[in-house]
């Protein structure tokens, strides 16, 4: 019996419901073109990923059309290079942020909780302990260096020296009384601060005492989502003021990290809360926390 | 062949029997079949996005280029839509099939 006819028909319809489906909801088509599969071939491409060696943890290039190589499944992300790891989470964070920087949603923000977690085994939410900064998502800019006691100068840090240093102290005082009394930690707090939009809060003023001490050297996590760099940072400043359309700010060595210090020097980042309540989270950039792993596996 | 995250819904041994009945060789009955799968990803996926809201659709469709086969996506859909999805897509998978035995019969009457 010769088929051709009912293949013909047949393909007519599908032709039809590609069509429709691809009317009815050009997006969703496109960011599947734009990730190399055509709708309709979906089965194909699980295909292809259950052969590629994916699900075993191993990386390789998935299937060809896809622009970047796909993630391993959460079980392999313990073994990952820290470049790897930054330009997966980079690649995850964006599917949750976003078109133009804006305000997040409570499901944006759940959703990149869990990613850092996963990612970095870091526990860090846009609220903590009720308090929360005006936004989570937002443009930051390049601060300069804050003068870590009384007569500090921008030639007493070790780096980043022609970035300056500020004529005032910043928003929580000098680090330290003295030189003599700077320790290593008080050293990492200046080298890794952000700034934040304290002043902006509706009740900074009426809970001033309270916020103030809430918010002294605050661990945050400041994500780049332009390439995944992630960085422990530490609030030492207040700002920057609204007018110039910023809404956080970076040392030399946070901006110069997340790879922020060229050109208009700021760009969009992802600022959490870091949930750390015995201080176990260094400062800096971020490494693969695995204390969750090995409570888990001690179990 | 390899399961999509929503395989369990849908049903088409019936249309293979169907091939079977009217003696249709198992290289065409592949080909046929390609078709047919890829019609109900088609009018499948036209319904999820029908009916899941649309702010949550890039996150859904990041999940089905990643893990397509993955059960946790219907855990994902139904937490995000207030229909009853499985039942819709069951409907809809039904609904297509039906077209399809309906093309299927005529063409392979009018050919005999």
């Amino acid at each position: 019996m010769d088929n051709s006819a009912l293949f013909n028909v047949l393909a007519k319809q599908t032709k039809r419901s590609e069509k429709r489906l691809t009317d009815r909801h050009p997006n969703a088509v496109q960011f599947l073109l734009n990730s190399g599969i055509t709708p309709g071939k979906i089965r194909d491409h699980a295909a292809r990923l259950l052969t590629s060696g994916i699900l075993s943890g191993t990386m390789m290039l998935a299937a060809p059309g896809l622009h970047h190589i796909l993630p391993p499944k959460t079980s392999s992300l313990a073994q990952l290079s820290i470049v790897d790891r930054q330009k997966f989470f980079g690649q995850e964070i964006d599917v949750y942020l976003p078109k133009t920087v804006s305000p997040l949603t409570a499901d944006q923000e759940q959703g990149i909780s869990r990613l850092i977690s996963e990612f970095w085994g870091i526990e860090s939410r846009s609220s903590l302990d009720g308090e929360r900064l005006n936004q989570s998502y937002g443009l930051i800019g390049a601060e300069q260096h804050l003068p870590r006691y009384p007569g500090d100068t921008v030639q007493e840090h070790d780096s980043f020296q022609e970035k300056g240093i500020t004529p005032g102290k910043g928003a929580w005082g000098y680090f330290s009384y003295s030189k003599d009394e700077l320790t290593p930690e008080l050293v990492e707090k200046e080298k890794y601060y952000v700034a934040v939009q304290t002043l902006y809060l509706p009740d900074w003023n009426s809970r001033l005492a309270y916020l103030r001490d809430w918010y002294k050297y605050r661990k945050v996590i400041v994500v780049n989502p332009a390439n995944g760099k992630t960085i422990i940072c530490d609030i030492a400043d207040a700002g920057p003021a609204a007018f110039t359309g910023k809404h956080f700010g970076g040392s030399p060595e946070v901006m110069a990290f997340l790879g922020l210090n060229v050109g208009m020097q700021k760009g969009p980042v992802v600022l959490f809360f870091v949930d750390d309540p015995h201080n176990t989270i260094p400062l800096g950039p971020a490494q693969y926390n695995p204390r969750k792993e090995n409570a888990l596996a001690l179990k | 062949m390899t399961k999509l995250f929503y395989d369990h819904l849908i049903i088409i041994e019936d249309i293979e029997l169907l091939f079977t009945q009217q003696k249709i060789s198992s290289e065409d009955q592949q080909k046929l079949l390609a078709l047919i799968h890829k019609q109900l990803e088609h009018t499948i996926l036209d319904t999820i996005l029908t009916y899941l809201p649309e702010a949550h659709h890039k996150e859904f469709l990041h999940k089905l280029v990643h893990h397509p086969y993955d059960q946790q996506i219907m855990t994902y859909l139904k937490e995000r839509i207030t229909v009853d999805i499985e039942f819709q897509i069951m409907k809809t998978a039904e609904k297509t099939k039906r077209q399809i035995i309906r093309q299927i019969k005529k063409t392979t009457r009018t050919s005999t």
